[in-house]
């Protein structure tokens, strides 16, 4: 019998100050422990060495590798300021991680942005319902990022804590699991899991349909990666955009 | 009085950020370290249909086989994915695969062992 090779992704890698042997040993880890596509995670200040990381690191290990561009923001008009220039990554999926409610809602309704990202249990908190209504509405082609990060660093009573959170926050999203995806955020590599046993804690723990927590590692990502790849082709439309390739040498 | 299923689970595991890679560790350490997170995540009510049993650990490839529930299976993965330390060295545990028998459990074992002789054991370190 054929087995399929299964491939599961994580849409959150941090490499915030890492060498470039420390670089390679964190994603042979997230090979070892069976990921197939990662997104590494960019700051918005510092995104002029990412392009040259990603080739690097393709270059060196058989991973399917992308690139995203975190961008943190505290207010509304700090957020429009830097989509401004954000066209110029189109090959990068584009997520913010903000506490303010303002920029969320206008997150949900804006294409650029591909990932709204509550990763961290500061952001998780802000989350409304509206927000998870609104990012529906455009189910499969914008997507919320969650992780079990925090529930992993904690112990004991704040465990629980972060627990009852991420149950509440999947109970409202998991009506439409299209638009969740797993970003694991782990700044320290011990701290780094395996899909499938990431997928069995969220079933246990969270009492999740088994079909749908393997479709928030498979489909979902797969869709965000397919969007990702047709958006650099020039023939590519949205329902109501279409990105032209800037004119060189015109005049 | 009726049979309960049983799941055997192939586990690897790695330390991390360690000089000294040819650590070893002992079996019992590893079982205490998984019933004590299954008690802490699970309470004793639900750790106790487990039944956890090493059956098969090697120190040199570190891996091992355990045995539990059937039902009890997710209840383990969830608890390996809980450990961040044994005697404070950080580890990973990492599930490769699920029989329900021990024949062909050890069957595959076979073919692993020969991938990551041909690997070169692992490349990361630990």
């Amino acid at each position: 019998m054929i087995q399929l090779k299964l491939n599961y992704t994580n849409t959150n890698v941090i490499i915030d100050n890492l060498s470039i042997e420390d670089i390679l040993n964190k994603i042979e880890l997230y090979k070892w422990i069976g990921y197939q596509n990662l997104f590494i995670s960019f700051n918005y200040d510092n995104i002029n060495k990412a392009r040259n990381i990603i080739s690097m690191i393709k270059s060196k290990i058989s991973l399917n590798i992308y690139g995203k561009i975190q961008i943190f923001t505290d207010n509304l008009k700090d957020l429009k300021i830097k989509l401004k220039n954000i066209q110029e990554y189109r090959d990068f999926a584009i997520s913010l991680a903000t506490k303010d409610i303002n920029s969320l809602l206008f997150a949900a309704n804006d294409s650029r942005i591909d990932i709204i990202s509550v990763c961290n249990r500061e952001f998780l908190k802000e989350i409304t319902p509206g927000v998870i209504s609104l990012v529906k509405q455009q189910a499969k082609t914008k997507f919320i990022e969650f992780s079990l990060i925090s529930a992993l660093e904690e112990d004991y009573y704040n465990r629980a804590q972060i627990f009852r959170e991420l149950g509440i926050f999947l109970k409202w999203a998991i009506k439409n699991e299209n638009i969740l995806i797993y970003g694991g955020s782990e700044r320290d590599p011990a701290l780094i899991r395996g899909p499938k046993e990431i997928i069995y804690s969220i079933y246990t723990i969270f009492n999740i349909p088994l079909n749908k927590c393997k479709r928030i590692f498979r489909e979902n990502s797969k869709l965000l990666i397919d969007k990702i790849i047709n958006r650099n082709e020039n023939s590519y439309f949205t329902n109501e955009l279409k990105f032209i390739n800037k004119i060189k040498n015109e005049i | 009085m009726k049979f309960e299923r049983q799941r055997y689970v192939l586990v690897q595991y790695k330390f991390f950020n360690i000089k000294n890679s040819s650590i070893k560790i002992d079996e019992k350490k590893i079982i205490r370290a998984i019933w004590n997170t299954l008690t802490n995540l699970f309470g004793e009510c639900s750790a106790y249909k487990c039944g956890l049993w090493i059956v098969d650990h090697n120190v040199d490839y570190k891996y091992f086989i355990i045995r539990c529930s059937n039902v009890t299976k997710y209840y383990l993965i969830t608890s390996l994915v809980f450990i961040k330390k044994l005697d404070t060295l950080p580890i990973i545990f990492h599930t490769i695969k699920t029989t329900g028998t021990i024949k062909k459990i050890k069957k595959l074992l076979k073919i692993y062992l020969l991938k990551w002789n041909s690997e070169g054991k692992f490349k990361c370190k630990g």
